[in-house]
C-alpha cells in the first residue's frame, strides 16, 4: 500500500506544480480533475510524459479514458497497476 | 532538336518553376521560364522547412539567400488556451496557456548542413531565384501569360502566349506547368479533382511591431514560426517573421466558419482574434500595414501529375494545407525530382509518361503521406502534440516537420497515429473523444 500512497504523492506534486503553477485548490484524491478541467487535453499529453520519465512505465494512448483519469484515486491506481 | 525553339518550357516563375530551370540550365538544358506578373509581386507562403536547403545548395543558391538578410527560421511552437472550468475559478496566476516547441538541430538531416532555415518576403526571395535562374542560362519572359499548351504532338508541345496583338507558339520539347494555384495544365486537361476534406480559407495580412514573444511563456523565440490555435473548429493563426519588425499573421479557418459568420472578412478576422485575448491585444497595440487577403477554394489535387510531354510541380500539382510550411519545400522539390528524371530523358531524347515514373513515385509518395499527416493533424490535434512530446515519436514527428517524406510508403509513426485516432473515434469514454476534430476517418480514403 505504502507504494500507492508514494505514488499518489508524487502525483499530487506533479499536478499541483506543472498544472495549477503552484496555486492551492484544496487537490486531494477525490479532486475532479477531469470535470474541473485540470486535466485538459494537452496537460495529459504532458502528465504522460512525465509518468513515462518518473515510474518508468507506458501509459498506452487507448487507456487514457475518463476511468483512468477522473481523480488522483483513479490515476495512482493505473500506475500502480502498470508497474505490477 | 532543330525544330523546337526551346528544350523545356516553365510556366510559372516560383520557386518551383525557377528550381526546375535552375536545376536543367546548370546542367546544359536551354529553358524558357514564362511568367505572367512583373517580379517583385507579393505571395503567400512565406515560411520554409529545411528540405528546401538542400535544393538551395544543389543549385548554388544557398549563398545569395544567407546573404540577403531574412530571419532565420530555427523551430515551431504550437500554443493553445484552455477555458476549462478550473481557470474560471480565478486562482491567482494559473494560466491556461499550453506550449509545445521543435527545434530543428535535434534531428540530422541528410544534405541539410544546418540548423535553421528561413521566413521570407516571398516578394524579394521569388525575384531572387528568378534572377538565379536566369543567371544559370534560362531565358525569362515576364509579363507573359500562358494561354495554354497544344499536347497534340506531345513530341513537340507548343506553348501559347500572346505578346502585344500577336499570337505566339513557342516550341519545345516538354512542358512543365508550375503556374502555381492558377494550375493551367491540370485545368486545360481537366485533372483537378477538389478535396471534398479540406475545404479551408484563410485571411492574413502584415503587422508592424507587433511583440512576438507575447505568447511564447516566457520562452522569447521570437525567430520561431508559431502556430496559435484558436477555440474553434479547425482554425488556427500563422505567426511568421518578415522583418525584425514585420510580422505576417493568417487566420486559418474552415470556409463554412466563416460563411455562417455572416461577418465582413475584416470583422471575421478580429473576432476570431479576440478568442485569444493576448494575441488579439497584441495585434491591436501593432500596426497592420497591409490590407487584408484572402485565400480560399483550398484544396485540390490532380489525377495524373505528368505524362507524354509534360509534368506539374509545386502548387500546380497539388495542395493540401498550408499548417506545416511545407509549400515552397514541396515545390523546391518536385523541381528537383523533375529534373533529375527530364536529364535522364534528354540523353535519351525520349519525353514519354515512363521517363517520369521516379518523379511520379516519389511525388505520389511524399504528397500521400503529408496528406495524411494532415489529415490525423486535424482530427485529433492533441496527439500531435502527444506525440511531439513523446521521446519515443518526437524525431519521427519532426522529420515530416523538416519535410523529409519521400523516403518511406508509410512512415511508422503515421501508422501508429492512425491507430490510436481509430481507437479514440471508437471509444466514447477516451478524454481526446470530445476533442476530436469535424474531420471523419473517411478522410483517409483519397481517390489517388
Amino acid at each position: 500500500m505504502s507504494t500507492s500512497v508514494a505514488i499518489e504523492q508524487t502525483l499530487k506534486q506533479y499536478v499541483a506544480r506543472e498544472i495549477l503553477d503552484g496555486k492551492d485548490i484544496g487537490l486531494d484524491a477525490d479532486t475532479p480533475l477531469l470535470e474541473w478541467g485540470v486535466f485538459n487535453s494537452l496537460e495529459i499529453a504532458r502528465l504522460l510524459g512525465f509518468v513515462r520519465e518518473h515510474f518508468g512505465v507506458v501509459v498506452p494512448l487507448e487507456s487514457v479514458t475518463a476511468e483512468h483519469f477522473k481523480d488522483l484515486r483513479a490515476l495512482t491506481a493505473l500506475v500502480a497497476s502498470l508497474k505490477g | 532538336m532543330s525544330n523546337v525553339d526551346f528544350d523545356i518550357g516553365i510556366i510559372g516563375g516560383g520557386p518551383a518553376g525557377t528550381a526546375t530551370a535552375s536545376y536543367l540550365a546548370r546542367a546544359g538544358l536551354k529553358c524558357v521560364i514564362f511568367e505572367r506578373e512583373l517580379f517583385p509581386r507579393p505571395h503567400v507562403g512565406e515560411s520554409l522547412v529545411p528540405a528546401a536547403t538542400r535544393v538551395f545548395k544543389e543549385i548554388g543558391f544557398l549563398d545569395t539567400l544567407e546573404k540577403a538578410g531574412f530571419p532565420k527560421k530555427y523551430g515551431a511552437a504550437w500554443t493553445s488556451a484552455d477555458r476549462a472550468p478550473v481557470y474560471a475559478m480565478q486562482f491567482e496566476g494559473l494560466s491556461a496557456d499550453c506550449h509545445v516547441d521543435i527545434r530543428f538541430e535535434e534531428r540530422e538531416q541528410a544534405g541539410v548542413d544546418r540548423n535553421y532555415t528561413f521566413h521570407v518576403d516571398r516578394a524579394k526571395f521569388d525575384l531572387m531565384l528568378l534572377q538565379h535562374a536566369h543567371q544559370l542560362g534560362a531565358e525569362v519572359y515576364e509579363g507573359v501569360r500562358v494561354r495554354g499548351v497544344d499536347l497534340s504532338d506531345p513530341t513537340q508541345p507548343a506553348v501559347h502566349f500572346k505578346l502585344g496583338q500577336q499570337d505566339i507558339r513557342t516550341r519545345v520539347r516538354m512542358v512543365i506547368d508550375a503556374s502555381g494555384r492558377h494550375t493551367l495544365l491540370g485545368n486545360q486537361l481537366k485533372l483537378k479533382v477538389l478535396d471534398p476534406v479540406f475545404n479551408q480559407y484563410a485571411l492574413h495580412t502584415w503587422f508592424e511591431g507587433y511583440d512576438r514573444t507575447r505568447l511564447s511563456h516566457g520562452r522569447g523565440q521570437p525567430e520561431y514560426i508559431f502556430i496559435h490555435f484558436l477555440p474553434l473548429t479547425n482554425t488556427w493563426v500563422w505567426q511568421i517573421p518578415i522583418t525584425e519588425t514585420v510580422t505576417s499573421i493568417g487566420v486559418v479557418t474552415q470556409k463554412a466558419n466563416f460563411a455562417k459568420s455572416r461577418q465582413d472578412r475584416e470583422q471575421f478576422f478580429w473576432e476570431c482574434l479576440q478568442s485569444r485575448p493576448e494575441l488579439y491585444e497584441g495585434l491591436r497595440a501593432a500596426q497592420q500595414v497591409t490590407p487584408l487577403k484572402e485565400e480560399g477554394d483550398y484544396s485540390y489535387a490532380m489525377r495524373e501529375i505528368c505524362g507524354d510531354g509534360f509534368a506539374l510541380v509545386g502548387d500546380a500539382a497539388r495542395f493540401v494545407d498550408p499548417i506545416f510550411s511545407s509549400g515552397v519545400s514541396i515545390a523546391l522539390n518536385s523541381g528537383r525530382l523533375i529534373s533529375h528524371d527530364i536529364l535522364a530523358a534528354a540523353e535519351h531524347g525520349d519525353f514519354r509518361h515512363d521517363r517520369f515514373r521516379t518523379f511520379e513515385t516519389l511525388m505520389r509518395r511524399g504528397t500521400r503521406n503529408w496528406y495524411h499527416f494532415i489529415n490525423l493533424y486535424y482530427r485529433l490535434n492533441v496527439l500531435f502534440t502527444a506525440f511531439v512530446q513523446d521521446p519515443r515519436h518526437r524525431i519521427d514527428v519532426l522529420k515530416l516537420l523538416q519535410g523529409d517524406m519521400y523516403d518511406e510508403d508509410e512512415p511508422a509513426v503515421l501508422t501508429e497515429m492512425r491507430r490510436i485516432v481509430r481507437e479514440v473515434e471508437r471509444n466514447d469514454q477516451h478524454i481526446w473523444h470530445k476533442y476530436l476534430g469535424s474531420l471523419t476517418s473517411s478522410a483517409f480514403s483519397e481517390v489517388f
